[in-house]
């Protein structure tokens, strides 16, 4: 198991540096400066901005400073909000993505899961359709829709709760519902699925065929297997809502990450779009790892070719 | 009022179970009535607060509130009155400008304002080293330029001085009518030296003495929080000289760069003022509730940008053709709403009292007359071509009704290209288009802010006109000029050259759009849309409940 966790870490390494380099030559092949306005400036402020910035070094000589920087935990200072440094604003923007990430994963996995192994026992019958019609929507119905029907529904026509901010408890609740509703309904998908494979298996049949209830055979020995893609999907998903939550944190005046990420393209950010995207990328590599690691915890037979590698 | 019920439903348990108390809680604006808090809109996230390197309005607002120049306006009449300086002299000539500052000027941290802060700022504000894009605003001061542009390098030959604590003493290269307009810009605003100086040089860019723990400054307010993404809060300055007459506590600034969601806050009672109103809830409004917009004048153009080195964009005709053959009246009606007003010119009608000429007008059959002298009758032969706009659904329907205009007027084919932002503006900048929007608002209230931008080689005139009359005119002669009205007739002239000529399409005059709710009181529509929050107060209105049929 540690061979493998090492192994999957070293891997790691030369995709980030990969992402890195990429993205710090695409932006700046991008047209268009972190400096450019509506309104002309002078050369010398041009000149001046660029000096400030150490934009007027040559490019191969920026990327060594910036690795070299990075390398120190340094993601330097950001190019659109002067006097802010980019791991501020990432390290102001996470903890708000974060709980409103963990929230909508909560809401996903318990809907989703409730949804899917309710629909999975009786497959075929309305049991089934109901739930499995809704997750379609659920699917379909992108969070800049859904978000605005919730907001006129529970803050407008019936007044219950406030519409933006993440201020105060009542205020997160709409967003983590309006992202999670689509997390819940890959999951409600995946866990049906999950579960109507294991439903066949013989180990099932046995556990029936001692004369097991029917609900300690459900709840103890199907779902521990059949939720087993539902797990694998958790890291990545938990990432996802991380980078992707851009569109509900406007909808709703969350100040998080996702809204830097996005307006850092818009801004030419160079040094903000970098961070963003190699800090992301590190939480995509370090919760695919988990994700593993806890499908191989729930499932035996990778556990065993751990062990036999 | 307002109430809101917080009721438990069904999916609280999930995660918030202390949250859901019953009982009524009042809506943002009716408590911040109630407090002196004012809950305001105010577009985007502030890039800083740094007066001398900002740029953008939503910058604008909050510096207001943090600093005072030596001159402020009246927000009614938008006549400069006085601000730190509490008098000043005006040589005979008007190239000599003596500022008396008050004595109980004061920053936040009690110490006193004095001519020297300004003279430091200003050194630090033309520094080439800082970049400030904003420093054009002090090049009306003699030599300011050449210190800007490192051809000089000892500023104490540049106009500003500090001849003792309190007088301070401007010097122009020409009588410059609206200095004192420039000097309520908050590139021209001091700062306090020894705070910069203790988070960096003086040009540092990169610096934090603007963050809540740092920040010293010198206007009605000062600054209590700055939450990224989320809200900015000033609160009323104990030091401030004129601290009698500011009436709010607190100003809380949010960022609210949806406007769809900002509009909901507004309905929902959680900001007194927005940035804008969307377009497609105008209608709504004018029929329920006409009381909530505030809809005035805006000191601005909306205009087209036509590269006059392509062809067939060259030929003088083909332009004019193209500017006659816009239905003016019908853009700003339907498309627009009303809520803007035809142009004919760079200059909004009005300004300061200049009245800019009107050398055309909408006139389909003169335009394809002119069209088939330049040797496209029936708009046979003309090479298609791009409308290019920055991607805005607003600039796109406006693109759409001149592609069909210029289609059933002229026969001719046009294309949109639609770009991100910062694209666009390279594509500007390198002259890559044939036709391209553009919008300018004046830095302030003088036709110089429109037409010294159309000058030959200007940094926005991306036209490729050029007219060595118009040059004269706007750099020397309407400068020299003591009298008002001789001003403005060079302004004139140069201004009827320029729509001879024809480099630009105007579309129509801006008007600026806010949802406000009538609680806010002191806040008058100007064409600067330039807000004094000394003014500003707040009449608490209990009964006022916001129809729930918006």
């Amino acid at each position: 198991m540690w061979r493998f966790i090492l192994f999957r870490s070293l891997q790691a390494v030369p995709v980030i540096l990969a992402v890195i380099t990429v993205t710090f030559f695409l932006v700046r092949a991008a047209p268009g400066g972190p400096f450019d306005s509506e309104k002309a400036v002078s050369e010398q402020v041009q000149r001046a901005l660029e000096a400030q910035y150490q934009l007027d070094l040559p490019a191969y000589q920026q990327y060594f400073n910036y690795l070299g920087d990075l390398a120190q935990g340094n993601l330097g200072p950001s190019f659109y909000y002067p006097g802010q440094s980019v791991n501020e604003l990432i390290f102001q923007g996470l903890p708000v993505t974060a709980e409103l990430g963990l929230y909508a994963l909560i809401i996903a996995v318990f809907i989703g899961v409730l949804a899917g192994v309710i629909a999975s026992l009786k497959p075929n019958t309305i049991q089934d359709y109901i739930p499995m019609s809704l997750a379609m929507i659920g699917i379909c119905m992108p969070s800049f829709l859904l978000g605005p029907t919730l907001v006129l529904i529970f803050g407008i026509w019936l007044d219950w709760l406030p519409i933006s901010g993440w201020n105060s408890a009542e205020s997160k609740i709409l967003p983590s519902i309006t992202l999670g509703a689509m997390y819940a309904a890959y999951i409600a998908r995946l866990s049906r699925a999950g579960m109507l494979e294991v439903m066949s298996q013989d180990y099932l049949r046995t556990a029936r065929a001692k004369g097991l209830p029917e609900h300690i055979v459900i709840l103890k020995h199907a779902l521990r297997g059949g939720l087993i893609p539902v797990a694998a999907f958790l890291g990545p998903a938990f990432a996802g809502l991380l980078a992707g939550s851009f569109v509900v944190e406007t909808v709703f005046q969350v100040p998080g990450l996702g809204r830097f990420y996005v307006q850092a393209a818009f801004n030419r950010d160079y040094t903000m779009i970098l961070g963003t995207t190699v800090f992301l990328a590190s939480l995509i590599v370090v919760f695919n790892l988990l994700s593993d690691v806890l499908a191989a915890w729930m499932n035996p037979r990778l556990r065993f070719q751990f062990r036999k590698s | 009022m307002k109430t809101k019920r917080h009721h438990c439903f069904s999916f609280c348990f999930i995660f918030l179970l202390t949250a859901c108390g019953g009982g009524d809680n009042l809506s943002r604006v009716d408590s911040g009535n109630q407090e002196g808090v004012l809950h305001f809109g105010n577009g985007t996230e502030p890039q800083g607060l740094d007066p001398h390197i900002v740029t953008g309005v939503p910058e604008h607002h909050i510096i207001n509130a943090l600093f005072e120049g030596l001159v402020s306006k009246d927000p009614y009449t938008l006549e400069p009155i006085p601000g730190v300086a509490e008098s000043w002299e005006i040589s005979e000539d008007g190239r000599t400008y003596t500022f008396n500052l008050r004595r109980d000027a004061l920053w936040s941290n009690g110490d006193p304002v004095t001519a020297e802060h300004f003279r430091w700022s200003w050194q630090r504000v033309l520094s080439p080293e800082l970049g400030s894009q904003y420093n054009y605003m002090l090049y009306p001061v003699l030599n300011a330029e050449a210190y800007a542009n490192g051809e000089l390098t000892d500023f104490s030959q540049v106009g500003a001085k500090a001849l003792d604590a309190h007088t301070f003493q401007v010097e122009l290269e020409n009588p410059t009518p609206y200095l004192l307009q420039l000097l309520d810009h908050y590139s021209t605003f001091a700062v306090h030296p020894e705070t910069v100086l203790a988070h960096g040089s003086m040009t540092d860019r990169i610096t934090q003495w603007t963050r809540v723990e740092n920040m010293v400054s010198n206007g009605p307010f000062k600054l209590s929080e700055w939450a990224i993404n989320s809200q900015i809060r000033v609160e009323k300055s104990e030091t401030y000289w004129d601290r009698e007459a500011v009436q709010l506590n607190a100003i809380v600034y949010y960022p609210t760069e949806n406007t769809v969601t900002e509009e909901r806050m507004f309905r929902d009672e959680e900001i007194h003022f927005t940035n804008v109103i969307p377009m497609d809830k105008i209608s709504t409004y004018r029929n329920i509730a006409p009381d909530l917009l505030q809809i005035a004048p805006y000191l601005g153009t909306y205009y087209y940008l036509i590269n006059t080195d392509k062809e067939p964009f060259n030929d003088l005709r083909v332009r004019k053709a193209l500017a006659m053959s816009v239905d003016r009246d019908l853009l700003t009606e339907t498309v627009m709403r009303g809520t803007v007003t035809p142009a004919y010119a760079l200059t909004p009608p009005g300004t300061l009292g200049y009245q800019p000429p009107q050398t055309f007008s909408y006139d389909p059959e003169e335009a394809k007359r002119l069209l088939a002298e330049a040797g496209y009758p029936n708009g046979e032969g003309f090479p298609s071509f791009e409308i290019l706009y920055n991607t805005l659904d607003e600039h796109r329907r406006i693109a759409v009704a001149i592609q069909e205009m210029w289609r059933q007027n002229l026969g001719i084919n046009v294309e949109l290209l639609n770009q991100e932002w910062r694209v666009y503006l390279d594509s500007q900048d390198n002259m890559n288009y044939d036709v391209s929007r553009r919008g300018w608002i004046g830095d302030y209230v003088d036709p110089n802010s429109f037409l010294d931008m159309m000058i030959t080689g200007g940094g926005n005139n991306k036209t490729g006109f050029s007219d060595p009359r118009y040059d004269d005119l706007v750099l020397n002669v309407a400068p020299s000029k003591l009298d008002e009205s001789e001003r403005f007739e060079a302004y004139y002239e140069a201004e009827t050259i320029l729509m001879e000529d024809m480099p630009i399409i105007p579309l129509y005059t801006y008007q600026s759009r806010h949802f406000r709710h009538p609680s806010l009181k002191g806040l008058p529509p100007n064409i600067l849309d330039y807000y004094n929050w000394k003014y500003v107060y707040l009449e608490p209105m209990p009964e006022f409940d916001i129809p729930d049929e918006l």
